[in-house]
């Protein structure tokens, strides 16, 4: 392999191995409710950095690797709270259309889910959970399933028929963690993604978007208080880069995208 | 591979800002099948180099910003492409990594609306420091 490297040493940054099929992010021991399982990730409520975890129950699946994850959940957010994003935010079409080629409504709720948690005043985007709960609910039940997500569990939340917008969002507990997300092609990807994080960066995570698309994300806190940037780039199986944006956010929510 | 495109990326991978020029008028594509299988690296001396020309204004806060895009996410803009893109692989010095990407990010960000300000003198100095190196004289 050659290299190219700036003034004096030399090392080596590895490339990506061969490509992985995409499959579901783990076994769903807690909702194994089949299609009676929606999960949406609004992620209104989603807020925080998630607690330090211990390696999660591998799967013998290919594509994400769940052994390494902190936590895999699912959210589903309340419709009054995921009108509240949408009113704040813009119309899910509307930030789809930001993300070329991205599903719908993805980005409209996800604007307002980052953030440290006093940034996020209560009515706002991305209120209705509280810092490191994460909700899982069965569609239909209204049953919470769980709050503060076990570290380790793996879960699997099959796509909902009405919602584009769905499937399993893993949270990494540290940026070295995040880097080995996936194998193959897509674990170079997010070796990149994630080890450009900053030493400030939280809440890693990686969603299943399914066909074989992932979307991983981070956030960043900024120097002034109360304001972050989230960072997301979307891959395919090949860890090609489908779509990117930085959402700066603020106390009042998502104040400028790129 | 093309040897002056080789030659651009090796200049830019360095910490010339202005060398991102010549890969603006490449497609893609080609940058990155003529970078397959080539480990590119980004040490924190090329960082400091973009920190000291900014400070002495050689180049303005938003080429630098131009290449910390670059070197993060491994290609120019593409605002009118629809397709995939491969990225270019571009690492952190592995000793500095951290740092560096530390450094990037802030130069990433030069232009948002929050902390978008160009670094001054002292703040660069602070860079640099952050790299293990010592700031502006």
């Amino acid at each position: 392999m050659s290299e190219i490297n700036g003034p004096s040493e030399t090392s080596t940054t590895g490339a990506g191995g061969g490509a992985t099929d995409k499959s579901s992010v783990g076994q769903n021991t807690e909702t194994a409710t089949g299609a009676a399982t929606k999960t949406t990730s609004l992620e209104a409520g989603q807020r925080g950095p998630a607690a330090p975890a211990t390696a999660g129950d591998a799967s013998g699946q290919s594509g994400l690797k769940t052994g390494t994850a902190g936590e895999v959940t699912g959210q589903q957010t309340a419709p009054s709270e995921s009108a509240a994003a949408k009113g704040q935010l813009g119309t899910a079409s509307e930030s789809a259309a930001a993300n070329r080629g991205s599903g719908t409504g993805v980005s409209a709720m996800e604007a307002g889910q980052r953030g440290p948690a006093d940034a996020v005043p209560d009515g706002a985007a991305g209120a209705g959970g509280q810092p490191g709960t994460e909700l899982t609910t069965v569609a239909g039940s209204g049953k919470d399933l769980q709050s503060n997500a076990s570290v380790g569990d793996n879960k699997t939340f099959p796509q909902g028929s009405d919602n584009t917008d769905v499937g399993a969002t893993t949270t990494f507990p540290d940026k070295a963690a995040a880097r080995q997300a996936f194998e193959g092609d897509a674990q170079a990807a997010a070796r990149d993604f994630f080890g450009k994080a900053t030493s400030k960066s939280t809440d890693f995570q990686v969603r299943d978007l399914g066909n074989g698309q992932y979307q991983m994300q981070y956030f960043s806190p900024a120097n002034n208080p109360g304001y972050g940037k989230l960072y997301v780039l979307r891959i395919d199986s090949s860890g090609s880069e489908l779509s990117k944006y930085k959402d700066t956010m603020g106390p009042d929510g998502l104040i400028e995208r790129k | 591979m093309d040897t002056d495109l080789r030659s651009a990326l090796t200049r830019v991978i360095s910490g010339d800002v202005i060398a991102i020029a010549t890969l603006l008028d490449v497609p893609h594509q080609r940058v990155a099948a003529d970078t397959d299988g080539i480990s590119l690296t980004v040490r924190r001396e090329s960082v400091a180099r973009v920190l000291r020309n900014l400070a002495q204004q050689e180049i303005t806060g938003s080429q630098a910003q131009q290449w910390a895009s670059f070197v993060r996410y491994g290609h120019v803009p593409q605002p009118d492409s629809h397709e995939p893109i491969k990225p270019v692989r571009i690492g952190y010095e592995a000793d500095y990594e951290g740092a560096i990407a530390d450094v990037i990010s802030r130069l990433d960000e030069i232009g948002d609306l929050i902390d978008g300000e160009v670094p001054d003198a002292a703040e660069i100095s602070a860079l640099l420091a952050l790299l293990g190196l010592p700031g502006l004289s």
